[in-house]
């Protein structure tokens, strides 16, 4: 098991640095950082003069060289929108983002694993047909209109919850909630589905036959199998909070990574986009690990040496 | 006993050098139409290290040959794994052999180039097991047959493809108005008819047919195996017939090679194999193999296997199935034991402990 | 190197629709569903009238979606108009700028849909033609395909999206550009497992062995074949596509003012939240509704074109009325009675009359209510089985042995499966009549069973020791540790070699025939009076399958247990039952002592079926055959339901079902010619 995750870190680098390396020439290749910092309407003798300032008119190579020197000492330059070292930036803002992520997560997954068992238990059922309902909404939600809707609803007309901004509990109930529809929804329709699936499965006709009562087959002998394609969305779905929380935080004003992304993007800060990118990559790796961890645990038929 | 055809009693006689191949045929048979020699199919298997991979093998086959005739029924028999199958592939090139020739015609299969492959294709054709999975769902039975015409052009005209799809579906014993239907819309015996037309729509020579039978329910399995004799009775078709179904293989075959882990240890006329079967694992797979017949059950005398069957990533040095046997010696793991005619019967057996069990034929009178 | 097994997986009628492939999805099928789905049309017919709306926007709007009028900032909806071009209300309201809202929703329908099928028709192009090509050749193509799959698949897709409009800058088609380079990877990997899958299948290698080019397989056989899946992701890609292009229009990275997009609109109502309530809500509204409408209609295309699918979502609502053949199928599952006069004038079988019999089975009736309509699977069986007793039900697949095993065993899936009449009397209790927990303890303890294919019959997330434990534990209250010991002990008695090593590997670490052995072990954990085998041997080779009848009759000569013993295999029959029912069609078409049957049948099928197989002792001229094909559940003929294949039908047969004659005192048949039968012998 230690190899494997020695293995797997080696991997992670490798990619990470594969990562860092694309962004970098996209960043030179596709766009002209000095134009990106202008704008499109800028002139052309300001862009020069900029790219003479920062030294983008040096060779590719050269340039590439200056920023692999700063990266593995974690240097990614100053932001050219707070103008101080973007690295820092990024990282403070990982707390608030892994806040969020973890109570949306802590939400959202044991509901509705509890949902979906329930729904695949009782297929047809009122039970069911909700869960059904919940998983298309969940599929459909338009988190940044909900979000929203919510503001509107129990922040503007109730007064009971601050409409945006952070700081005690009450400033992440409806970020989380919020972003927490969609896995609600998507691990719920999983779950009913592979729920279902396993108790398809001949071994539950043994469990039957074997006289076992119906919690046991259903918590004991389904639900551990059906693990593995729900541990596998979750990890998708952690991953992909990533996506909602850009909007989520936008609409909230979260002090998180994504509303620092929108930022990034809208003041065309190059150097922090690049010190974003490298934070995301490596809280991607660790979700990925911490999943293939779990399998391994799960699944006997799963054995890394 | 079915026709005791002319040629296969000329193969008798003829002289075995020690691989079992038959050299020189003597008399009516002239040249097999097809002679595997040495065949050889490994399959690499990757087991991932702490760098990189290691890799395995697993001999699937390992060194098998034989011949066939024209108009003979040659049977393949075997349990699980000893790669009866995978000669099939091979022989249709779905697989690429390790090593080893097939001469059919003369012609050696897996040197020749993809032209002459395709060319190939229309004197040896293919059945296979699964009747639900060997039809395409999206096109319409008169489709599937009439495609070897489209792939191969030049044999029959467009204009007279309908009618030849007729003419072979009311071959098989189906209707000339099945053409436009769909396969889902036929039981599985009515699929493996399909199937059987579709191989016979470029007049093959050969038809490999890869356990045509296993899936059928019981009273279905006949009216295949029968289609399958009349067919070959009429258009003197040769037919390399795998399955494990011992019953079955007897039924049908001229002639029944046994195969066990990747090699043939036995082969010979079907009366031979079945009635005088000389190596032990023949005899041990005749002997539990059930006989649809309850009289003096209880006084039969049954070999009964102990252990597993080895695996073919890790073969048994020797002979494969000395780790069963209950005749192995140690001479058995040192020397692997050759496929010849230890009893002047014409039929070779891969034993160096083989000894001649006469089982007497019962049943009805 | 394929497994040679019989396919006789259950012969339940759900089992043979599962081994089709994804069925085709034709119009007139699709029809049929939106006739049985109603509710479909609501979603469907808001996408029709969506895309009317986005193409005829010009013809369709009451306002210029462009026309600023100061004077109607923010008016609320159904307000009069105050502009001079239109005297339509402002249905919606208006915007910030005085814009009818109303016609700015369609207008922006227009971009969403223009982006959303644009997109997806770029990136499914793109995934599917890289998905097919990396899934037939594989090689080096596949492993570069699928390296880029596994990395894009974990990268957050907003966020890519966004990196990539901020280094190229926003448009169109640069959003199209960056929907089929962060979406094309779904495709790729669905087409690519099922060609992976349709490559192997042997109607791809049927067309490989006539001849057929890479290129033909590929677009002649695989393709056609994966329209259905393909169909249901694009569906739920659109809604994808559509909802992310809203995200990027609110977050100001869609498409640029002043073409207006939902997106754009909720973001530009959002100052005014407080004051002006219409401006986020419809915008967002129109997406929501887009969004689930297309998640609708994939998920039902998904149970339209997977039969499986419509199986799951309808299991529990038996659908009231069959098509077709309400009349037939209602018409045999009326109550009637099977047996001979002589038996029904007998005394009411009750626990009293149980008498000596270890089980008695009276008039078993099953059925499956399906979405396509009813099954009589198991059409009124009766048998009895004593002690020490091993009885053979022999039957064909659809011939209801499974069933009605199972319905004895309790074990039914229900739904789709019903008992619907008949009792079980087992040790003066009606199995089908007690509580389910005492019906529980009875068939856990005193009944048990194997079944066919060990390896899926077997739990592959515990240890084969804990399974066999979990009958102590369960029903004994034993502790694990003492449990597992006795696990050890019952795999030495059904002799798996070095059990106590072995108690704690995982069932895919043996062999087919050690796995059946550890079914066995745990099905005689606690000493039962009865074993119910299903077809124990079907997946074993020939070889293994002698090894395993010899410890089950090793096992029940020690311990007196009966055994039923379900089976198509003559053979087996043969060899080890003291009697046999032969199942047909739901029936006992025939039942009696082993060695009566065997010599001179007295039904037509049995008879049939003993001189059509091929025998291993003797090589025959010429199989006899019977002709045809076992009959559909749905379709069950009338008469006797064996009459289409018989040699001896008269036209007696085809009208009047025949009873279980009495043929000798411990031997019955169903048919009305048994003398005939019996003496053309």
């Amino acid at each position: 098991m230690a190899r494997y995750v020695a293995r797997r870190l080696i991997q992670s680098l490798l990619v990470l640095a594969v990562v860092l390396t694309l962004v970098f020439f996209a960043g030179r290749v596709i766009g002209n950082p000095a134009a990106l910092i202008l704008g499109p309407e800028a002139r052309a003798e300001d862009v020069k003069t900029l790219e003479e300032r920062f030294g983008y008119d040096k060779p590719a190579i050269e340039q590439f060289g200056r920023y692999a020197r700063g990266v593995v000492s974690g240097d990614f330059g100053n932001s050219w929108w707070q103008r101080r070292p973007a690295l820092p930036m990024a990282l403070e803002r990982i707390p608030a983002t892994l806040q969020l992520a973890a109570v949306t997560m802590l939400f959202a997954l044991p509901l509705a694993m509890i949902l979906g068992s329930l729904a695949a238990w009782k297929p047809g059922s009122p039970i069911d047909k909700g869960v059904n309902v919940i998983s298309l909404t969940g599929a459909s939600a338009v988190d940044f209109w909900i979000g929203l809707m919510l503001i509107l609803f129990f922040a503007v007309q109730l007064r009971l919850l601050p409409t945006s901004g952070s700081g005690s509990l009450k400033f992440i109930i409806l970020p989380a909630l919020t972003l927490s529809l969609r896995p609600l929804g998507r691990v719920a329709q999983v779950t009913r589905s592979a729920m279902l699936d396993q108790l398809s499965k001949p071994y539950i006709k043994t469990a039957r036959a074997k006289g076992f009562r119906e919690r046991r087959i259903v918590l004991g002998e389904a639900l551990k199998n059906a693990f593995i394609p729900i541990i596998t969305l979750s990890g998708d779905e952690a991953i992909s909070t990533l996506n909602g929380a850009v909007v989520v935080e936008t609409v909230f004003a979260w002090p998180g990574i994504g509303l620092l992304i929108v930022s990034a993007v809208t003041n065309r800060d190059l150097p922090l986009i690049e010190a974003l990118v490298f934070v995301v990559a490596i809280m991607i790796i660790v979700t990925n690990l911490l999943v293939d961890l779990t399998y391994s645990y799960l699944d006997p038929r799963v054995r890394y040496g | 006993m079915s026709t005791d055809s002319l040629h296969h009693r000329a193969d008798n006689r003829s002289t075995e050098d020690e691989t079992g191949t038959r050299s020189g045929p003597l008399g009516e048979a002239g040249e097999p139409l097809l002679r595997v020699k040495d065949l050889v199919k490994y399959f690499p298997t990757e087991r991932k290290g702490f760098l990189g991979a290691r890799r395995g093998e697993i001999k699937a086959v390992d060194g098998v040959s034989f011949d066939l005739h024209r108009g003979e029924t040659l049977g393949l028999v075997g349990e699980t794994g000893c790669g009866k199958s995978t000669i099939a592939r091979t022989l249709m090139r779905l697989e690429e052999p390790t090593s080893g020739a097939a001469y059919f015609k003369g012609r050696d299969l897996f040197t020749l180039s993809k032209a002459s492959v395709q060319a190939l294709r229309r004197e040896i054709q293919m059945v296979f097991q699964d009747p639900f999975a060997s039809l395409n769902p999206r096109m319409e039975v008169g489709q599937i047959i009439a495609e070897p015409w489209v792939v191969h052009p030049g044999i029959v005209p467009k204009e007279e493809q309908g009618r030849r799809v007729s003419a072979l579906l009311e071959r098989v014993g189906l209707l000339a108005t099945d053409a436009n239907r769909y396969p889902h819309e036929f039981s599985g015996g009515q699929r493996q008819r399909i199937g059987i037309a579709r191989a016979l729509a470029l007049q093959p020579d050969l038809i490999i047919c890869d356990e045509p039978v296993s899936a059928l329910d019981v009273s279905v399995q006949a009216q295949v195996i029968n289609l399958l004799v009349e067919l070959q009775a009429e258009l003197g078709l040769s037919y390399i017939f795998i399955a494990h179904d011992l019953a079955v293989v007897r039924q049908i075959s001229d002639r029944v090679a046994v195969m066990h882990l990747g090699r043939i240890v036995e082969v010979g006329d079907e009366d031979e194999i079945y009635a005088r079967p000389t190596h032990p694992y023949t005899q041990a797979l005749l002997s539990a193999a059930p006989a649809p017949n309850p009289v003096g059950r209880k006084e039969r005398k049954r070999i009964v296997l102990e252990g597993e069957l080895p695996s073919p990533v890790d073969p048994p040095s020797g002979c494969t199935f000395r780790t069963r046997c209950w005749k192995a010696e140690s001479l058995c793991s040192e020397d692997r034991p050759q496929l010849i005619d230890r009893f002047n019967h014409g039929h070779p057996s891969a034993c160096h402990f083989a000894e001649l069990q006469i089982l007497p034929a019962t049943g009805m009178a | 190197m394929s497994a040679p097994h019989e396919m006789t997986a259950g012969d339940g009628p759900a089992a043979r629709d599962s081994g089709e492939p994804v069925r085709n999805v034709t119009v007139r099928k699709l029809l049929r569903a939106l006739w049985r789905d109603k509710l479909m049309l609501f979603p469907l017919l808001f996408l029709v009238a969506l895309m009317v709306a986005a193409v005829g926007a010009d013809l369709l709007a009451p306002h210029d979606p462009f026309d600023q009028n100061l004077r109607s900032r923010n008016v609320p909806p159904m307000s009069s108009p105050t502009s001079e071009t239109s005297s339509f209300p402002y249905l919606l309201g208006a915007d910030p700028l005085g814009r009818d809202l109303f016609s700015r929703l369609i207008y922006g329908a227009r971009v969403s849909l223009a982006v959303g099928l644009s997109s997806v028709l770029a990136s499914g192009t793109l995934g599917i033609l890289l998905g097919l090509m990396a899934g037939y050749h594989r090689g080096w193509l596949d492993d570069l395909v699928m390296r880029g799959v596994d990395v894009l698949m974990g990268i957050p897709g907003l966020l890519l999206a966004l990196f990539i409009l901020f280094l190229v800058g926003t448009g169109f088609w640069n959003l199209v550009i960056v929907f089929a380079l962060t979406r094309w990877m779904i495709y790729a990997r669905v087409t690519r497992g099922l060609t992976l899958s349709f490559r192997e299948q042997p109607f791809v290698e049927g067309a490989q062995t006539i001849g057929c080019s890479d290129s033909r397989i590929i677009f002649r056989h695989i393709l056609p074949n994966l329209a259905s899946p393909i169909l249901v992701l694009a569906t739920l890609e659109i809604a994808i596509v559509i909802l992310a292009e809203a995200g990027l229009s609110f977050l100001g990275m869609g498409i640029q003012p002043p073409a207006p997009t939902w997106g754009r609109m909720v973001a530009e109502g959002r100052d005014y939240i407080t004051s002006a309530w219409w401006l986020i809500t419809f915008p967002g509204l129109a997406i929501l509704l887009t969004a689930l409408s297309l998640n609708l209609t994939s998920a039902w295309l998904r149970m339209v074109s997977d039969p499986v699918q419509r199986w799951r979502w309808f299991m529990g609502r038996p659908e009231s009325r069959p098509e077709g053949d309400t009349e037939l199928a209602t018409a045999y599952s009326e109550p009637q009675s099977s047996r001979t006069d002589i038996e029904s004038s007998e005394p009411a079988h009750g626990p009293a009359a149980n008498g000596d019999h270890l089980l008695e089975v009276i008039d078993l009736r099953v059925n499956f209510r399906t979405p396509d309509g009813l099954l009589n699977a198991v059409n009124g069986i009766s048998y009895t089985l004593n002690r020490g007793q091993t009885l053979a039900i022999l039957g064909e697949s659809g011939s209801g042995k499974t069933v009605s095993a199972e319905a004895v065993m309790g074990i039914l899936d229900s739904p789709p499966a019903f008992v619907t009449g008949g009792s079980v009397l087992f040790d003066g209790n009606d199995l089908l009549q007690v509580s389910p927990s005492r019906r529980r303890r009875l068939c856990g303890e005193r009944i048990a069973m194997i079944f066919q294919d060990p390896l899926t019959a077997l739990n592959p997330a515990y240890t084969v020791g804990s399974q066999i434990a979990g009958m102590f534990q369960e029903h004994r209250g034993t502790s694990k540790r003492e449990a597992t010991a006795k696990a050890v002990e019952l795999m030495d008695r059904v002799r798996i070699p070095s059990a106590r090593e072995r108690v704690h590997d995982y069932p895919h670490q043996f062999s087919g025939g050690m796995r059946q052995r550890v079914m066995i072990a745990a099905a005689i954990a606690l000493d039962p009076d009865l074993l119910i085998a299903d077809e124990p041997t079907t997946a074993l080779d020939v070889t293994v399958q002698a090894q395993i009848m010899e410890l089950l009759a090793e096992l029940q000569l020690e311990t007196g247990m009966g055994l039923i013993l379900i089976t198509h295999d003559l053979g087996v029959v043969a060899d080890v039952a003291d009697s046999v029912a032969v199942m047909y069609a739901g029936k006992i078409v025939e039942t009696g002592p082993i060695e009566e049957i065997y010599s001179r049948p007295a039904h037509p099928y049995t008879k049939g079926l003993l001189e059509s197989a091929p025998r291993v002792d003797r090589k025959m001229d010429s199989l006899q055959q019977i002709s045809g094909a076992p009959p559909n559940l749905r379709f069950i003929p009338s008469g006797c339901p064996f009459h289409p294949r018989c040699a001896y039908v008269v036209d007696r047969c085809t009208v009047e079902p025949p009873p279980l004659y009495e043929v000798r005192h411990d031997r019955s048949a169903s048919c009305h010619r048994i003398e005939d039968v019996m003496n053309v012998n």
